[in-house]
C-alpha cells in the first residue's frame, strides 16, 4: 500500500475512535476493563468472553474497540488488588505484589496506585506508538504469506505456546488438535459435506457447527468460576488504608524513563510471543530491574522502580500481543485468543484482510489503545480513593452472576435453532475446561485450535489443492518461507527432548 | 486391596483423557465416510488427540526420551524466572489457595461440585420456564447454600432477572418463556 495511501487511512481512523458512539465504547470499555481486572479472580480474558455476546448489536469496529478497551482497563485494573490487598486481580499483577504490598503496608498505598496508572499508560501509549510505527512492515511481511504458510504458521504458534507454557508439551499438543479437532463438527468450508452432525437424532442444530464464541465463553467464563468456587479466600481482608498522595507518584514515575521504557519494550518483545503473555513478561521485566539496580536489596520491600517495571511491562504486552493476533491470527495471550474471537464473530479475519481493506478497523484499535491509555491515567488517578471498594466485592457475589450473565448471552449467540445448543456447550466445556485448568492442559491451545480451526483447515485444503494433494507443499524450496517455518516447528516439537543429550555432547566438549 | 490401589490411582484426568480417545476414535472412523477432502482435517487431528491421549495415559509405561516428552517440564522462561530471586518466593503471594467445601446441612460438597450441579440445574431449569425466571431462582439458590444474608440474596436476585431482562430488552432473545411453562404473558 503506497505510503500516502496508509496515512489517509490512519486518518480515517483517527476520524473514528474519535467519532461518537466509538469514543464512548472506549470510555465503557475502559471503566468496565478496570472494574473487572481490580475484581479478584476475574481477568480480562473472562470480562471479554463475558463481553462477546453483548458486541453482537454493534458494528464490528466499535465492538472490537469495545473489547479491546476491556483488555487494557482490564490489565490495568489487576494492579489495583495486587497493591492494596497482595491478590492480583490477574496473573500479569502478580510481579506488581512484590513492591506495590509492601508501599500500601508503609502508608503509600495512592502514591503506589498513581505510580501504577502512571507507568501503566506511559508505557502503554510508547509500545502502540511504536505498533503503529511497525505496522508497514507487519502488511509486508503478512503479505508475503501464502496458503501452505498460514498452515505452518498455525502449527508454529501451537507448538510454541505448548513449548512456552507451563506443563507437558504433549498435553499442550494433545488440547490444540482436540481444539482443532472440536471445529470439524459442521459442514465443511471447502465443500458441502455435514460432518458430525447427527441429522437423525438432532436434526439441522449441528450443521453450523459448534460455536466457537461459546467453547470462549465455557472456557473463560463458566470454568473459570468453577476454579474460583472451589478455592477458600472469596472475600478480601484488606487491612490497607488508604494513605499517601497521588502527586509524588507521577513525579517518581517521570524519574525512571528508562525504567518505564524498557519495562514497556520488554513487555511488547514477549507479548509477541505466541503463549508467553504479560505474566511472564512482569517477571522478567521486574527480574530485569532488580538486575540492573544499585540497590536490588531493596526490592520487595517496596521499591518504586520494582513497581515501575512489573506495571510498565504489564501493558507494554498488549502492543506485543495483538502482533500475531492480527498479522497472522496466532493469539499472545489468553486475552487475544477472546479477542481473536472477538474479530472472527464480528467477521473480520486476521491477516491480510485486516492490513488490506479492513487496515481503517485495524489503526482504529490500535488508535483506541492510545486513547485507552490516557484514559486509564486519568480514570486511574481519580479512582485511586474509591478503589480499595472495589477490591472488597465477595467473590461468592460474584459467580452467579456471571453464570447467568455466560449462559443468558451463550443463548443469544445464533438463531433460534441453536440457542440451547450454545447453552449445552458452554456448560460441556466449562466442566472441560476446569478439569484442564485443574490438570495443567494448556487452555490456550486448546483456544487457539478452537478459533484457528476453520482457518487452518482452508489454508490446509487450499495447500494441498495448489500441490495436487502433494504434503510436499510444506517444505518447498520455491518457497523459503515453508522450509524455515517445518524446520523451525520440528525444532520446536523435538527440542525439549533432544536438549538434555546436546547439553551433555557440549559438556564433553568442553 | 488391588481395587482400592486401582481407585486411588484412577483420577479425573483418566476421565479427560478417555473423552479425549473416545471422542478422537468416534471421529477419526467416522471421517471415513465422508469425501477425501472434508475428510483430510478431521482425520488429521482426531489422529493425534488420540495419539496424544494414548501417551498420556500410559506415560508411566513409555521409555526414557519419550517419557521425558509426555511428562510436565517447566516452560521455556521459567528457568530464568527461576534463576530471579523474585520476593513473591519469600511472600508466597502465588501459592496454591486451599480447596472449598460448602456445607449444605446433611451433606458437606467440594466447592466446584456445588456450583457445578447448580449450574446444570439452572439449564434444566431454564428449558421448562425460561432462563428469564430460572435466572433469579439460581442466583439465590446459590446464594441460601453459601448462607449468604436475605438483603444480598434479593439484590442479587433482582438484579439476576434485571440483567436477564435487559438481554430480552436489547437482543429480543426468547428466554420468557420454556418448554413446560409459559410465562411470558406476565411480563
Amino acid at each position: 500500500m503506497p505510503f500516502a495511501e496508509t496515512i489517509s487511512v490512519f486518518i480515517e481512523a483517527v476520524g473514528i475512535a474519535f467519532s461518537w458512539p466509538t469514543f464512548g465504547w472506549i470510555i465503557v470499555g475502559i471503566l468496565l476493563g478496570i472494574v473487572i481486572g481490580a475484581l479478584p479472580g476475574l481477568g480480562p480474558s473472562l470480562g471479554m468472553a463475558i463481553m462477546l455476546p453483548l458486541t453482537l448489536p454493534l458494528e464490528p469496529v466499535n465492538a472490537i474497540i469495545l473489547l479491546v478497551s476491556v483488555y487494557s482497563g482490564a490489565m490495568y485494573g489487576g494492579a489495583i488488588a495486587a497493591i492494596l490487598i497482595n491478590a492480583p486481580g490477574t496473573a500479569a499483577a502478580a510481579a506488581t505484589t512484590f513492591d506495590g504490598y509492601p508501599m500500601s503496608r508503609s502508608g503509600d498505598a495512592m502514591k503506589a496506585l498513581s505510580i501504577s496508572a502512571t507507568a501503566s499508560s506511559i508505557a502503554g501509549f510508547f509500545t502502540v506508538i511504536t505498533l503503529i510505527l511497525l505496522s508497514p512492515v507487519l502488511v509486508e511481511i503478512v503479505l508475503a504469506f501464502g496458503s501452505p504458510e498460514r498452515f505452518l504458521i498455525a502449527l508454529l504458534g501451537l507448538a510454541m505456546i505448548t513449548v512456552i507454557a507451563r506443563g507437558s508439551m504433549v498435553k499442550g499438543i494433545t488440547a490444540g488438535m482436540f481444539g482443532l479437532l472440536i471445529t470439524s463438527v459442521g459442514t465443511a468450508p471447502m465443500a458441502i459435506t455435514p460432518r458430525y452432525t447427527f441429522q437423525d437424532q438432532f436434526g439441522f442444530v449441528l450443521v453450523e457447527g459448534i460455536a466457537f464464541v461459546a467453547v470462549l465463553i465455557g472456557l473463560f467464563a463458566i470454568a473459570e468460576m468453577f476454579k474460583l468456587a472451589g478455592e477458600k479466600g472469596g472475600i478480601s481482608q484488606s487491612d490497607t488504608v488508604l494513605s499517601g498522595s497521588v502527586i509524588p507518584g507521577i513525579r517518581t514515575v517521570f524519574s525512571y524513563p528508562g525504567t518505564v521504557l524498557k519495562s514497556g519494550y520488554i513487555g511488547m518483545a514477549i507479548g509477541s510471543i505466541p503463549g508467553a503473555g504479560s505474566t511472564v513478561s512482569t517477571f522478567v521485566a521486574y527480574g530485569e530491574a532488580v538486575r540492573s539496580a544499585k540497590d536490588p536489596e531493596t526490592y520487595g520491600k517496596g521499591n518504586e522502580v520494582g513497581l515501575i517495571a512489573a506495571e510498565s511491562s504489564n501493558n507494554g504486552t498488549i502492543g506485543g500481543s495483538l502482533i500475531p493476533t492480527l498479522s497472522f491470527g496466532i493469539p499472545g495471550s489468553a486475552a487475544t485468543a477472546v479477542l481473536l474471537g472477538g474479530l472472527v464473530m464480528h467477521g473480520l479475519r486476521p491477516g491480510p484482510t485486516l492490513f488490506g481493506e479492513e487496515l481503517v478497523t485495524t489503526y482504529s484499535l490500535f488508535i483506541a489503545l492510545l486513547i485507552g491509555n490516557v484514559l486509564i491515567l486519568t480514570v486511574g488517578l481519580l479512582l485511586v480513593t474509591r478503589a480499595s471498594a472495589i477490591t472488597r466485592v465477595d467473590t461468592d457475589y460474584i459467580i452467579p452472576i456471571i453464570i447467568v450473565l455466560a449462559l443468558v448471552g451463550a443463548f443469544a449467540l445464533r438463531g433460534t435453532g441453536q440457542n440451547w445448543l450454545d447453552v449445552s456447550t458452554v456448560v460441556l466445556l466449562g466442566i472441560i475446561g476446569y478439569y484442564m485448568k485443574k490438570f495443567d492442559y494448556s487452555i490456550i491451545a486448546f483456544v487457539l485450535g478452537v478459533v484457528l480451526g476453520p482457518i487452518a483447515e482452508q489454508n490446509l485444503d487450499r495447500s494441498l489443492q495448489l500441490s495436487d494433494g502433494s504434503w510436499l507443499v510444506f517444505f518447498n524450496p520455491d518457497r523459503p518461507l515453508t522450509i524455515i517455518l517445518s524446520i523451525l516447528i520440528v525444532i520446536m516439537v523435538l527440542g525439549p527432548s533432544i536438549k538434555p543429550y546436546v547439553t551433555n555432547a557440549l559438556n564433553r566438549g568442553s | 486391596m488391588e481395587l482400592r490401589s486401582f481407585k486411588e490411582r484412577v483420577t479425573a484426568e483418566h476421565g479427560l483423557l478417555l473423552l479425549f480417545i473416545i471422542v478422537g476414535t468416534y471421529m477419526f472412523v467416522e471421517s471415513y465416510s465422508f469425501p477425501d477432502r472434508p475428510a483430510a482435517f478431521p482425520r488429521f487431528t482426531a489422529a493425534m488427540t488420540v495419539l496424544g491421549a494414548l501417551a498420556l495415559l500410559f506415560r508411566s509405561y513409555l521409555p526414557g526420551p519419550l517419557k521425558r516428552l509426555v511428562t510436565d517440564s517447566s516452560g521455556a522462561f521459567e528457568d530464568m524466572a527461576a534463576d530471579e530471586e523474585t520476593p513473591g518466593d519469600e511472600q508466597g503471594s502465588l501459592a496454591e489457595p486451599e480447596t472449598r467445601y460448602v456445607d449444605l446441612k446433611y451433606v458437606t460438597v467440594h466447592g466446584a461440585l456445588f456450583v457445578g450441579i447448580l449450574t446444570s440445574l439452572f439449564v434444566a431449569l431454564s428449558y421448562a420456564i425460561g432462563m428469564l425466571w430460572a435466572s433469579p431462582i439460581f442466583i439465590a439458590a446459590y446464594l441460601i447454600g453459601l448462607r449468604r444474608p436475605w438483603y444480598m440474596i434479593v439484590l442479587l436476585s433482582v438484579l439476576g432477572f434485571l440483567m436477564a431482562y435487559g438481554f430480552v430488552a436489547v437482543l429480543n432473545i426468547n428466554i420468557d418463556s420454556g418448554a413446560l411453562v409459559d410465562l411470558g404473558s406476565y411480563l
